[in-house]
């Protein structure tokens, strides 16, 4: 904590400079679910994110730290430097998102500026039982540009392997490097069509061998999106992942469509949405029944739940009273194949502090 | 009461006649239309200056992108987040020409009656 307290005075002493930037936001939400496998209702404190972006010339340094309830766990979900002289070639050192897909690169663990109350399941985080590589210890090299009228860009990663097993925030578990690449292009300012990859082998604890095995993941990912701002929102993700070893599959993906039906008068904006989520895995695969394990370990119950083979329905809405406040509620209707259908209720009341800058 | 009706009517029409300058250092040559709106919606990095005075940032952003100030603002809110660049920098007019005369990477969105004898370069006026 200290060491998190000692970094955001940097951030803001460094920022007394005129020629640096510096903008600090808070994140969190108060929340109220209805779980009807559990049949009861929940009023819940949300996670705390606290996102720092600090420019100067050519460097940015962007921070984030998460507080994580119920422990008050601190992490820091990224942190990284970049350099970026130039449009077409920019270099990123830290911990970043990986690049895969548009939404796990856009979005963060400040929920609040999502639609969504919670991200679909094929791209949540590693602890919720997230099965993609969601954050990424490494370098990053990345860039972008105009090729007649239509935007052109490039990412790819070297990082730690992934935080399911490979790696923790700090560290490696095993000798393994994942490589993570995007190619898209950009038809329109607020449009962009997608491929993106990953290789990320591992080592996992076999059950049925009863000793430590190498997996392997191969991930294709292809994403379709249009986001006008205060607009249309269409996002489209599909992925499919192949462990090479055991030669099992899982594919999955999700659909997200919300329109600003109501925008001024006494609030900023209405926006209901609609959620379409898939992820299907082939049995035997070992990463898979590793992951299972560890969110039983880890009491994850939920996530254990949500991530057999499932097909979700979300209808909701995003009601903002301004920028920085809105109430999200949504009803989910799951149909799993392997256990009974589940459905749940969620009402979550967001919000974002502009703590500096802003 | 009646002096507080009259002050908010003097600031009323003050932003009737506002117009936006987009302006650059002078040793830019011409920015077309599209690069100004790539440039403004950070897909080609420059640092974007935008004025303090809001109706001016408004008449700008709307007119050239087609979105509102507030969604403009978002927009970057969104991106600078996700890592692609930091906030645009909301300055008073006196101290954006001095930082535009000062880094030729900067464009800024300024009162056009204020940059009139700036030494700036004024590559468009919107109203």
């Amino acid at each position: 904590m200290r060491r998190i307290i000692l970094i955001l005075l940097t951030f803001i002493v460094a920022s007394f400079s005129e020629e640096n930037n510096l903008n600090l936001f808070i994140y969190g939400d108060v929340r109220s679910e209805y779980l009807n496998l559990e049949d009861k209702a929940n009023f819940k404190i949300g996670d705390t994110d606290i996102l720092g972006i600090f420019t100067r010339g050519n460097f940015e340094v962007l921070m984030e730290v998460f507080i994580e309830q119920p422990d008050n766990f601190v992490d820091f979900e990224r942190l990284y430097v970049k350099w970026e002289k130039f449009d077409i070639f920019r270099i990123t050192l830290g911990k970043f998102h990986p690049s895969l897909g548009y939404a796990s690169m856009k979005w963060h663990h400040g929920l609040h500026l999502m639609t969504i109350p919670d991200r679909p399941q094929i791209i949540n985080f590693e602890d919720e039982g997230g099965p993609l590589l969601a954050h990424g210890l490494g370098i990053r090299a990345d860039g972008l540009r105009k090729l007649k009228g239509i935007f052109v860009g490039y990412s790819i990663d070297i990082i730690n392997g992934n935080q399911q097993f490979g790696a923790d925030n700090s560290s490696d578990f095993d000798k393994y490097k994942s490589v993570v690449a995007k190619l898209y292009i950009k038809p329109t300012h607020f449009s962009e069509i997608g491929i993106s990859g990953a290789y990320d082998p591992t080592d996992v604890n076999s059950e049925l061998l009863n000793k430590r095995v190498k997996t392997t993941n191969r991930i294709l990912g292809l994403n379709l999106v249009y986001d006008k701002p205060g607009g249309t929102e269409f996002i489209a993700e599909y992925y499919k992942i192949d462990e090479l070893i055991s030669d099992k599959s899982a594919w999955g993906g999700f659909i997200l469509i919300s329109y600003p039906l109501i925008k001024g008068g006494n609030i900023y904006e209405f926006r209901p949405f609609l959620l379409l989520e898939k992820i299907d895995w082939e049995y035997g695969n070992e990463w898979f029944i590793n992951v299972l394990e560890r969110l039983r370990l880890e009491e994850e119950q939920d996530e254990y739940i949500a991530l057999t083979k499932k097909t979700g329905y979300t209808l909701g809405f995003k009601l903002s009273f301004s920028p920085y406040t809105a109430l999200k509620i949504s009803y989910t209707y799951s149909d799993n194949k392997d256990i009974k259908d589940t459905w749940n209720v969620k009402a979550v009341l967001s919000f974002m502090i502009p703590a500096y800058g802003g | 009461m009646k002096r507080l009706l009259i002050l908010i009517l003097m600031l009323s029409l003050s932003s009737l006649g506002q117009k936006a300058a987009i302006v650059v250092n002078p040793s830019i040559k011409d920015i077309k239309k599209e690069e100004i709106k790539d440039i403004l919606l950070g897909m080609k990095r420059k640092k974007v200056i935008l004025s303090k005075d809001k109706a001016v940032n408004e008449i700008a952003i709307e007119k050239l992108l087609g979105i509102s100030y507030e969604n403009f603002r978002v927009y970057w809110l969104e991106r600078a987040l996700a890592g692609e660049g930091n906030l645009p920098e909301e300055m008073n007019y006196k101290e954006a020409i001095r930082e535009i005369k000062k880094n030729k990477k900067a464009i800024g969105i300024l009162p056009a009656e204020k940059v009139k004898s700036s030494g700036l370069k004024v590559i468009m006026v919107i109203d």
